[in-house]
């Protein structure tokens, strides 16, 4: 359901443009100067790499991302089916729980299913590229579950009765409606859960998976040679573009959802046996995902409490959690201000300006540590032009941090708000603005209230993203800002897991919040549109 | 109803913005007594630092990180830094950022009295400040004769025992390194070769390594000395005993926690006083935190190490694995070692 | 083109009835949205199922197709109790608002959604046959949203035909379309199906559809049927005042024995002057329509010529012709 909205006359203003090209050139910086040290390309650098370890770096990243993206469309979908299409007791507390595995980092989980299946699979067992891909799908489906619940709750009852009328029972019905009409929205989540994949470097290294972002890593830091990691680096990147819009290319002119349904598609009340199995289902995914990293982490907190060296490598939590927080809460400023900026301003031109914004986007298709150095070059390039004058130095700096972390996930803000935009009726504009209200002054009454959920649950992810946030943190923080990931990348980098489980266990709660808050907007949202 | 709400976000966006301002211009350039050090060694850092300023009234203020992700930021501010001591937790990485023109060379008689030649760079740019020996570690319930050369892991004997750490990290980058200094490059890819024969387990953290071993996930290992002593602390009778290696050739191989003073330093006077303080007065404190060996030959290792007895260390090799290092990864990359 | 009523027809040889709904019932909450409603749909028959919005016929047709579960009552489709048989084994055809067509199909795959059991080339023919019927061959390979409003709807009709139902229906299928679209599209799909000699119920809160298209009318309200009756007889003889109104326009004049007089605008005689009022008058192509006060103080509607006729506020005598006047209760 895409509406473009019809060219009501707005003049090409330079000042508007100019904004937009700045904004947008500000927030790709960090990924423009990474690229741009491809200029001069290393041969010896690829014959070599060619020769040893690029062909099994690709080939295990493939295996991952096919694995991952298989089991988190399997899992993630046919979760959403049972919660959307069926109704059982505590739909909406398994729901909610459903999604918080994207409340555990990559690198929380990762650990965490190591520790745990070396038990009973040893340490050489457990290290393999199909545990590491279980362990990242149960914790990257949540990103299907949320779409493709989204897009069953849009397509309403009318085409699936329609199909049942047709002779069609409710399993085929959703094999070959639902599931059919839902799958723009299963190729956004999907690509997200690549990008994760493509870009993870904690999960793959616990488990000892050598793929191409990790390859960009052993480059970068092992060589010092940062024109052949950025070229690794683009290499990543151009494929996971090329095969987003690969999908969308095979997709062509179906069209999948006219409009969204006048009958929202009451869950369908189930016999006590088949309630009690899919329960039982829904529990079991939430005790392997959620319920296992947890206990563990409480075990290892209690552990750590016990051996009393719980303080030894971090102060309070209060004080790492406030600065979580704080980082969190301007970042989510920054990047939901400058989210609508860019939404807002590139709607109005055209197919030029979205082109434009998707650079904006580009942050997010990278490794976090590439965008870290990346933003770390273009703030102390600003420091050094001096852009900030009285000898303030934005390189170690909170503005600074905030704007290295702002470049990777201002994507977050922007799709999610462009996609709220995208409900705005255009008559609503177009009235607005023969009303004789400015453009400024419809984005500001008209075209913001409509999309305000979308705000809130682009807030909300965001949040969730933040808290986990390692590398960019890790490398631009002030002095003595330590937030709860630094404090578990401190005890974890010296194998101190007892010592990383309080902050993860913090990390985690707040993470479990905002995801409720995440699903809250999107069902309010769901209903505003409707 | 929904304007009085938009009003509030307003009023809540507005507020966040003044607070974001406030906070860009609480953080400029620090002076007066104090100095900044970025460290790539961070275990129990804080406590030494206390001291070190309960001792002369000097602040430490000071980012951790690891070693090649902090030498992208001392290159990127340039002249900017406020960084005035660098600190690493191994040779190559302080040697690098020695060669990309980072650090300064310092003249003191107290830090070339204290620290012996082998162990800080011909140009005084770094000093070692501790001694830490990547050695073989083995079980006491499986092997009785554990291997006593590094090319002895590579004996069919160990084949499916044998656990390493990832060649990303860079102590095994630096073992290679040595191992190319005193064997050649062939050879060294060779004896690499043999050990990838071998089918090893790789473990990313040496503490984990160690804990396989007792776990029976592999019976010998490569590991640096001071992990076996804290987990000693936790469990007297651990299953693991070192052994030292070429006892009778070039010895056991050496690594070392070292620093130096960035070329841009804002603080130089202060920082040389740590700097001399870490390789002096506060030698015991900056070892025994971490159980690891004090570059002053003359100051006692901390008691736990006692047990492990004398051993000949490989001071040659110290100044050698910075330049080394790149080959040593394509050895690495080269043999198929994870 | 064969239907299979008639097959059907041979092997229940003395019935004639498609199908019949005994004391169907559904609340939700404490609120009766079907409240006992029974009713027979005979072979070929058009029934048009008409009321106020929100009057319980969206769901009692739901409740036929077995989309919708029931509290009470059952259902007969050809004498087979299917109350309790789910909707893809009830072999009903339902055309829904709009927006019932899977976007991801093109027209073609639309219609052969159903037609699963064929083979391949009965199934092509059939979808052929079934295009031409609803005059759309040339958008075979058309996406839905490619299609204007009326041609969705009628690739809906003919998707839901090709399985031949033995009975079709219809939820308000042109209450999306605008009034020129609607007309045509209207005579169109009441064509179609008594072509194929489709039993069909037609919902609608359309009073001229309904008269017009159905066999029979059934008018119902807040759950409840009013009346089922050919579009005559309800129009001339409505149950109650509720269907009176609702069917035409209708004035309500009290007799003598307390009931109300039902009077169609053309029961009523204008002639100019005397102590009648005109209250209002509107422009209606060949009349125009007056509103008159009495002086009993009785309203009555009255068309009248469009030249030289009454304005607001003239002095006129309306006459009601009495004598062939249907009375009903003054409650409901």
């Amino acid at each position: 359901m895409t509406v473009t909205l019809p060219s009501i006359a707005t003049r090409r203003s330079l000042p508007g443009w100019a904004t937009f090209v700045a904004l947008t050139a500000l927030v790709a910086s960090p990924v423009i100067v990474v690229v741009s040290s491809i200029v001069d390309p290393t041969e010896s650098m690829w014959s070599e790499l060619w020769a040893t370890r690029l062909p099994g770096m690709i080939r295990d990243t493939i295996t991952l991302a096919l694995t991952v993206v298989g089991g988190s469309l399997v899992l993630g979908t046919g979760l959403a089916w049972l919660v959307t299409a069926y109704d059982f007791p505590a739909r909406r507390v398994i729901t909610w729980l459903l999604v918080t595995p994207l409340a555990v980092p990559g690198y929380v989980a990762g650990f965490v299913w190591l520790d745990t299946l070396s038990g009973p699979l040893g340490a050489r067992g457990v290290r393999s590229i199909w545990l590491c891909a279980a362990a990242l799908v149960v914790t990257l489906y949540p990103y299907v579950f949320l779409f493709a619940r989204a897009s069953f709750k849009a397509q309403g009852a009318d085409a699936r009765d329609a199909a049942r009328t047709l002779g069609v029972g409710p399993t085929r019905a959703f094999f070959r409606v639902a599931l059919p009409m839902a799958r723009p929205a299963l190729a956004a989540g999907s690509a997200l859960v690549l990008m994760e994949v493509l870009t993870d470097i904690g999960t793959v290294r616990l488990f000892n998976v050598s793929t191409v972002a990790d390859g960009v890593m052993r480059v970068w830091f092992g060589t010092g040679d940062r024109g052949a990691a950025a070229e690794l680096a683009c290499l990543l990147v151009v494929s996971a573009a090329t095969l987003i819009a690969l999908e969308r290319g095979l997709r062509r002119g179906a069209r999948f959802s006219t409009r969204p349904s006048e009958r929202p598609s009451s869950p369908i009340v189930l016999r006590r046996g088949t309630r009690f199995g899919i329960v039982g289902l829904c529990v079991a995914v939430i005790a392997v995902a959620v319920a296992v990293p947890i206990v563990r982490l409480t075990d290892w907190a209690l552990d750590a409490r016990r051996s009393g060296n719980a303080q030894t490598v971090a102060g309070g939590v209060w004080h790492h959690t406030s600065s979580s927080l704080t980082l969190v809460i301007a970042t989510c400023v920054v990047c939901v201000g400058g989210g609508i900026t860019i939404a807002l301003l590139a709607r109005r031109r055209g197919s030029l300006g979205r082109l434009l914004s998707r650079l904006a986007s580009l942050g997010y298709a990278m490794p976090g540590p590439v965008v870290a150095v990346g933003a770390l070059i273009t703030l102390a390039a600003f420091d050094r032009i001096g852009l900030v004058p009285n000898g303030v130095v934005l390189v170690g700096s909170f503005a600074g941090l905030v704007f290295a972390l702002s470049t990777r996930f201002m994507a977050v803000a922007f799709q999610g708000i462009d996609a709220g935009l995208d409900r705005v009726a255009p008559s609503a504009v177009a009235s607005a603005r023969t009303l004789g209200a400015r453009a400024s002054r419809v984005a500001w009454s008209v075209e913001l209230p409509a999309a305000r959920t979308s705000v809130v649950a682009a807030t909300a992810l965001l949040t969730v993203d933040l808290m986990k946030e390692l590398p960019i943190t890790l490398l631009l923080r002030p002095f003595g800002f330590d937030s709860l990931s630094v404090w578990v990348w401190q005890a974890t980098s010296e194998s101190l897991w007892e010592q990383a489980a309080v902050p993860s266990l913090v990390m985690v709660a707040v993470g479990m919040l905002a995801v409720g808050a995440l699903l809250a907007a999107l069902d309010r949202g769901a209903e505003v549109a409707s | 109803m929904r304007s009085p709400r938009r009003t509030r976000f307003g009023f809540t966006i507005a507020v966040v913005l003044a607070a974001l301002a406030a906070a860009c211009g609480g953080d400029s350039k620090n002076d007066g007594a104090s100095v900044t050090v970025y460290t790539g060694r961070h275990y129990g850092i804080e406590g030494v630092f206390d001291e070190f300023t309960a001792a002369t009234g000097i602040e430490v203020r000071f980012t951790t990180g690891s070693d090649p992700e902090l030498r992208e930021r001392l290159l990127a501010e340039g002249d900017n830094t406020p960084a005035d001591l660098v600190m690493t937790a191994d040779a190559a990485n302080i040697e690098l950022a020695a060669a990309a023109g980072l650090l300064a060379s310092v003249d003191s008689e107290a830090l070339t009295a204290a620290i012996p030649s082998e162990l800080r760079s011909a140009d005084n740019t770094w000093f070692a400040l501790s001694r830490r020996l990547r050695v073989i570690m083995y079980s006491t319930e499986r092997v009785t004769e554990p291997p006593t050369t590094y090319a002895a892991l590579g004996d069919a004997e160990w084949s499916g025992r044998l656990c390493l750490r990832p060649s990303t990290h860079p102590y095994t980058q630096s073992l290679v390194a040595s191992l190319i200094l005193h064997l050649g490059e062939d050879e060294a890819l060779r004896v690499v070769e043999s050990w990838v024969a071998n089918d090893p387990l790789y473990i990313n953290s040496d503490t984990d390594i160690l804990k396989a071993i007792a776990a029976g996930d592999c019976d010998v290992a490569l590991a640096n000395t001071y992990y076996l002593p804290r987990l000693l602390a936790e469990d007297p009778s651990f299953p693991v005993a070192i052994s030292w290696p070429e006892q009778d050739s070039t010895g056991a191989h050496l690594n070392v926690s070292a620093a130096g003073i960035t070329t841009s330093s804002p603080n130089r006077e202060a920082a040389i006083r740590l700097l001399e303080w870490l390789a002096t007065t506060g030698q015991s404190t900056f070892s025994d935190a971490n159980f690891e060996y004090p570059a002053d030959p003359n100051v006692a290792p901390a008691s736990a190490l006692t047990a492990f007895g004398g051993f000949v260390a490989d001071l040659a090799a110290v100044r050698e694995l910075g330049r080394l290092n790149p080959r040593a990864v394509e050895v690495l990359s080269a043999a198929g070692y994870e | 083109m064969n239907s299979p009523v008639t097959d059907r027809v041979n092997d229940h040889v003395n019935d004639h009835v498609a199908l019949r709904v005994e004391g169907l019932s559904k609340s939700l909450g404490t609120r009766r949205i079907v409240d006992d409603v029974s009713f027979t749909l005979s072979r070929g028959e058009l029934i048009t199922l008409v009321g106020p919005s929100g009057c319980g016929k969206s769901t009692l047709l739901r409740m036929i197709a077995g989309l919708e579960p029931n509290d009470a009552g059952r259902v007969f489709v050809d004498d087979h109790d299917i109350t309790s048989t789910p909707p893809e084994r009830r072999h009903i055809g339902v055309v829904f608002q709009e927006g019932s067509l899977f976007g991801h199909l093109r027209v073609d795959q639309n219609i052969a959604f159903g037609l699963k059991h064929l083979s391949r080339s009965d199934r092509t023919s059939r979808v052929e046959a079934m295009l031409e019927l609803v005059q759309l061959s040339g958008v075979a390979r058309r996406f839905p949203h490619q299609l204007s409003g009326g041609e969705q709807q009628r690739v809906a009709l003919a998707r839901a035909l090709a399985p031949e139902p033995r009975l079709m229906l219809l939820d308000e299928p042109f209450a999306s379309l605008d009034e020129v679209l609607r007309d045509d599209l209207r005579q169109q799909v009441a064509e179609v199906l008594r072509s194929t000699h489709t039993p069909s119920i037609l919902v609608t809160h359309d009073r001229h559809e309904a008269l017009t298209l159905g066999d029979r009318v059934a008018v119902m309200r807040d759950g409840r049927l009013q009346q089922v009756d050919t579009p005559e007889v309800v129009y001339d003889r409505p149950s109650n005042r509720f269907v009176a109104g609702f069917v035409g326009v209708a004035s309500f004049v009290p007799v003598a024995d307390g009931s109300l007089a039902v009077v169609r605008p053309h029961h009523v005689t204008l002639t100019a002057g005397g102590d009648d009022r005109v209250v209002s008058c509107e422009f209606a192509g060949a009349t125009r329509r007056y509103t008159v006060r009495r002086t009993d103080g009785s309203t009555v509607v009255a068309d009248g010529p469009t030249a030289g006729g009454l304005s607001m506020g003239d002095a006129c005598t309306a006459t009601v012709v009495t004598d062939r006047l249907h009375c009903v209760a003054v409650d409901d």
